[in-house]
């Protein structure tokens, strides 16, 4: 498949501090639910009283906005068919989550409610509970049915796709324990060793993590997405016809601040999906125990994974090299697009940046980025960021401060958030530009149904109408009973027409349906 | 007028390299005062947030 449909849905995590002792912070847990629910509800409320476009959930830039059954809020991009777009709508979802919080914030001010209000883009909160960004990508049916090829992919991509974390003592012990006794040479398995290995996590090792999500993936296929979660989601709920495209959902990645890291994240996907698609991934190597060498490599960055039927062990970047020469040979002999050019570049940069990269094992710091990958890479340079500020105050690497830092890092506010900052003073680099993103906020990709979608829901508002969009495809358009003239004719229809009109948007590659518009624009002028 | 070009040359090459210097020392000096602002930054936040925030952090993560 050379032209692909991408989508991310990010799970935000709200942060309320009350200005008050008596504040929601001391509170129990229903009260806290309540103020969960309350603060959801102002958001959503804010969707409204700032104008977007929108039908429920659905809004006019083809993306959607919606409380998750967590509680956490939620933005779904549109359906995009370049990386780049995906990385402006993400971006553009950021920045509509960050302005619904200003409002709240506001409201809440004029309640006399003061306080601190934060949305962050992260997966994972100081009590250890953890949430997701997920991917989502078009493929072949006969890609799914050999999905598991890609998985030393998805494992070892972490090395530039993670966005780093720093290990609290409330992170899920019996995951840390094995992985720090089977990482720290020094300590074999046994539960004596585990207690010493944990020890020296409290005290000596610095506890820093390339990604947030890893430790909480426990299967390689699962079709759940909380308690047990796999490195592929089989979505079981999804019944596609014979021969239908299926959707890859993928649960086990970070949510990237950096522009870069999510273009490149997706990018490759969609190249070693494409290689997967082409036939070229057959005798990939697999990995011995892909959950644990996750969860190893995200521990360490040069950890030493088995491969099936080969011997010797290798690092995550030997693993993602093994599918750049794939894809290189690929496209030495079939001509790439301009955007699988650009990915493909920036994937050998990165690797052969990341080759360059040194890391003390014991202190954490980073010695020698020659490529300035922590102008790329989130786990870089949140990793710069700490240890320069632990190192200028003469920090422990487990000082809270450091841990508050940690979380700062994803805060979508340009004024508090400490990426954001990064990026203001031009510490980042950028994929979009701010026009792109801008623009996102507000129109739809051109050339997917996303489009059709967003059409629809500008020409119904403000009218006599209902709008459902149950799903991306099924959209129903209702004549409500406040129109005298549905009262009238709601019996034979009127002009012929009746009063429901249901649309399907099957083909997501479809877009700027003018026939679904033109028969849409009529119902609006009979009914609405 | 040999001999002047071969008396330029040096010339030029003093200049230029006066020339990197300065635009280095001045990469150098911006690349000094964004770090400057990003301290000043970080510690505005943790300021911000105040010890007692950070005491409840604690308490949260088991200390």
């Amino acid at each position: 498949m050379k032209d692909r449909i991408f989508g991310t849905e990010c799970e935000y995590a709200l942060f309320y501090q009350p200005d008050t002792k008596a504040g929601i912070g001391h509170s129990g847990g229903e009260d806290l639910l309540e103020c969960l629910n309350g603060l959801n509800s102002l958001l959503v409320s804010c969707l409204w009283r700032k104008g977007f476009a929108r039908a429920g959930e659905f809004l006019g830039n083809g993306g959607r906005f919606y409380i998750d059954h967590g509680g956490h809020p939620e933005y779904a991009t549109p359906e995009c068919r370049s990386v780049r777009e995906l990385v402006a709508h993400e971006k553009a979802g950021d920045r509509i989550v960050q302005e619904l919080v200003e409002l709240a914030r506001s409201f809440m001010m004029q309640r006399g409610q003061s306080g601190k209000l934060h949305i962050y883009k992260n997966n994972v909160d100081c009590f250890g509970n953890t949430y997701g960004g997920h991917e989502n990508y078009l493929i072949t049916q006969w890609a799914m049915e050999q999905i598991r090829a890609i998985v030393p992919f998805l494992v070892t991509r972490q090395i530039f796709a993670g966005a780093g974390k720093l290990m609290t003592r409330l992170d899920p012990q019996e995951l840390i324990i094995p992985y720090c006794s089977t990482l720290l040479p020094d300590y074999g398995a046994g539960r004596k060793d585990k207690k010493k290995a944990m020890t020296t996590l409290s005290s000596g090792r610095f506890p820093y993590q390339l990604t947030q999500r890893a430790d909480f993936i426990d299967r390689v296929a699962n079709d759940r997405t909380s308690q047990e979660r796999g490195i592929i989601n089989i979505r079981k709920r999804e019944i596609p016809q014979p021969g239908q495209n299926r959707r890859l959902h993928l649960i086990m990645g970070d949510s990237n601040m950096s522009e870069y890291a999510l273009g490149l994240k997706i990018g490759t996907t969609g190249i070693v999906l494409r290689l997967l698609e082409e036939g070229v991934l057959n005798d990939v190597p697999k990995l011995d125990s892909p959950v644990e060498a996750l969860k190893r490599i995200s521990w360490s960055f040069d950890s030493l994974v088995r491969m099936e039927d080969r011997k010797g062990r290798y690092t995550a970047l030997d693993v993602q090299y093994s599918y750049l020469e794939r894809a290189e040979r690929f496209f030495s002999s079939h001509k790439p697009s301009k955007e699988e050019g650009e990915i493909l570049q920036l994937w050998s940069n990165t690797l052969r940046g990341l080759e360059k990269l040194k890391l003390s094992r014991t202190t954490g710091i980073l010695e020698e980025d020659p490529e300035d990958l922590r102008r790329k890479i989130d786990w870089i340079l949140k990793l710069w960021l700490l240890d320069r500020f632990r190192e200028k105050n003469g920090l422990d690497w487990h000082d809270l401060a450091l841990k508050y830092l940690d979380l700062r890092y994803h805060d979508l506010d340009p004024e508090t958030g400490l990426f954001a900052r990064c990026q203001e003073l031009d510490l980042a680099d950028r994929m979009v530009d701010e026009e792109e993103i801008h623009r996102a906020q507000i129109d739809p990709p051109e050339d997917t149904r996303a489009w059709t979608r967003s059409m629809i829901i500008r020409s119904t508002m403000n009218r006599n109408l209902e709008v459902h969009i149950k799903n991306w495809e099924e959209i129903n358009i209702i004549a409500t009973r406040k129109n005298p003239r549905v009262l009238e004719c709601l019996d034979g229809g009127c002009h012929g027409m009746p009063n429901v009109f249901w649309i399907n948007l099957q083909d997501p590659f479809q877009a700027q349906d003018l026939s679904v518009l033109q028969e849409v624009k009529r119902f609006v002028e009979i009914w609405g | 007028m040999a001999q002047e070009r071969i008396m330029e040359k040096p010339k030029k090459k003093k200049v230029r390299k006066e020339r990197e210097e300065e635009v280095a020392s001045r990469l150098s000096d911006e690349k000094k005062e964004k770090l400057k602002k990003l301290d000043e930054f970080i510690e505005g936040v943790l300021q911000e947030a105040g010890e007692e925030f950070i005491d409840e952090f604690k308490q949260v993560d088991g200390e």
